[in-house]
């Protein structure tokens, strides 16, 4: 076969419009995942037993069924039960959102719990609540050792979002299958975009590296 | 009529099916330094971590002023405040300075402005002799040094009474006299205290109490001259000649 990456180059902007979906609903995702996910993890670790249980459901069901079945579940069969219409960037930013926080809850969930309960038992005895506790005691000190392993989360977060393409979010992956089918150029087009996913991750990579070396714990 | 700070009454605490305290009752005058001793797994820190609810007692009833403490409607970050308490593991929070750390109480539970809760904590860690440490971070102190820290910590919340759970055990030998000496201190000061040791010499020379626990329960109580050495009971003796190795 013979090289031709003319075509892609003619529709690079095509390409970057896509681009540009697949970082907003990814960096959408991880905030909502990171606030939801902090709410589970809470949750997951309360005084009551019925509640830890439904945290634990949540977190086993979002980890142990595949990202793209969420996907489809959420954008066609919710709307079916609900009579519920969303756009495909709103279906998959919930998708992508509850998907990670389950994840997310688990990091924090270690986090937190790589704290000892010498310093809770310190703070408490201080006269705190315990909601002071966690929120000047404990996460202080448990987001340090959070932040890398929530940082490579974003990252496959960042790349599973691709999935979306397949329920018709114009995001990247959307773009060159569309352009492939367009140009004919299949392999250039998906090179091209491999090497801007790769373009967009490694700098993410490179943050992730740098907060192992300052925050991780071995 | 006695200045009752501290009442303990019949105080049953069991984790799963291990009973740690099988009915202990105390009272503790203002003022005084009740020195608790007595073999590890006998009691005495789940006692002292009872009486400030760390440890919830399974049955039993703690009054601290004349007001109840362990009725439900018990209202504990707020009682906490008015107990202080320093840890075998000094607890110091390492993501704050020493001076962050006695500042943290009166900001966070108490509401006091920075610039007052600043000059409060400089003067209590200029009092347990660490005015030269007050930006550093516990990582960079010694345990000794943590632990007067530590001291100043609870101090700083002015509490009623103040609970030692066996604060020296996990120091260097050579740092253990520094803390000690602040303790001492304390005592001299009118500080009523509850001071779970190994330090046998502390208690000779500061306690006013010496409380001997033994399987869940007070084996033996009195003044430190008695306890240590006129002891009635065989295992408080026992026990006290342990902790003097005389070699062979």
């Amino acid at each position: 076969m013979e090289w031709n990456f003319a075509a892609v180059f003619e529709h690079l902007g095509f390409l970057m419009a896509g681009a540009v979906i697949t970082v907003q609903v990814s960096i959408l995702s991880m905030i909502i995942a990171i606030v939801l996910g902090l709410v589970i993890a809470l949750v997951r670790m309360a005084p009551l037993a019925s509640l830890r249980i439904v945290a634990s459901v949540y977190i086993d069901i979002f980890r142990s069924t595949p990202l793209l079945a969420q996907l489809v579940w959420i954008y066609f069969a919710f709307p079916i039960l609900t009579g519920i219409r969303v756009s495909p960037f709103v279906a998959c930013t919930i998708s992508l959102s509850l998907y990670a926080s389950a994840y997310l809850a688990e990091i924090y969930r270690a986090g937190i719990l790589s704290i000892s309960s010498g310093q809770r038992h310190a703070g408490l005895a201080l006269g705190m609540t315990p909601r002071q506790v966690l929120t000047r005691v404990v996460l202080p000190q448990a987001v340090t050792r959070m932040l890398p392993p929530m940082g490579s989360q974003f990252i496959t977060l960042f790349k599973d979002s691709a999935l979306v393409s397949l329920v018709t979010l114009q995001d990247l992956m959307w773009s060159a299958q569309s352009l492939a089918a367009f140009t004919l150029r299949t392999v250039e087009v998906l090179t091209v975009v491999a090497i801007i996913y790769m373009a967009l991750t490694i700098p993410q990579a490179f943050i992730v590296n740098h907060l192992h070396r300052r925050f991780g714990v071995d | 009529m006695a200045d009752v700070v501290v009442r303990v009454e019949d105080l049953h605490k069991s984790f799963d099916d291990l009973e740690v305290l099988k009915g202990v009752s105390m009272e503790v005058q203002r003022g005084e330094v009740v020195v608790i001793i007595g073999a590890s797994g006998s009691g005495k820190s789940t006692f002292l971590k009872c009486l400030n609810r760390l440890e919830e007692p399974n049955r039993g009833r703690i009054f601290l002023e004349d007001v109840e403490i362990t009725g439900q409607k018990t209202d504990l970050p707020k009682v906490r405040r008015n107990i202080g308490m320093i840890f075998q593991q000094f607890n110091l929070f390492p993501h704050m300075s020493a001076i962050q750390n006695v500042m943290e109480g009166p900001r966070t539970v108490l509401r006091m402005s920075g610039e007052r809760a600043r000059e409060h904590a400089s003067q209590l860690l200029d009092k347990v002799g660490l005015s030269d440490k007050l930006d550093v971070k516990p990582g960079q102190l010694s345990g000794g040094q943590q632990q007067r820290v530590a001291i100043a910590r609870a101090l700083a919340m002015e509490p009623k009474v103040m609970l030692f759970d066996e604060v020296t055990s996990a120091l260097d030998p050579e740092l253990v006299g520094e803390v000690l000496t602040v303790m001492k201190q304390l005592a001299d000061e009118g500080m009523t205290m509850l001071v779970v040791t190994h330090e046998m010499q502390f208690g000779e020379r500061v306690a006013d109490r010496v409380v001997m626990f033994d399987e869940g329960v007070i084996l033996e109580e009195g003044p430190p001259e008695k306890i240590f050495q006129r002891a009635e009971s065989e295992r408080t003796r026992r026990f006290l000649n342990q902790l003097h190795w005389e070699g062979e």
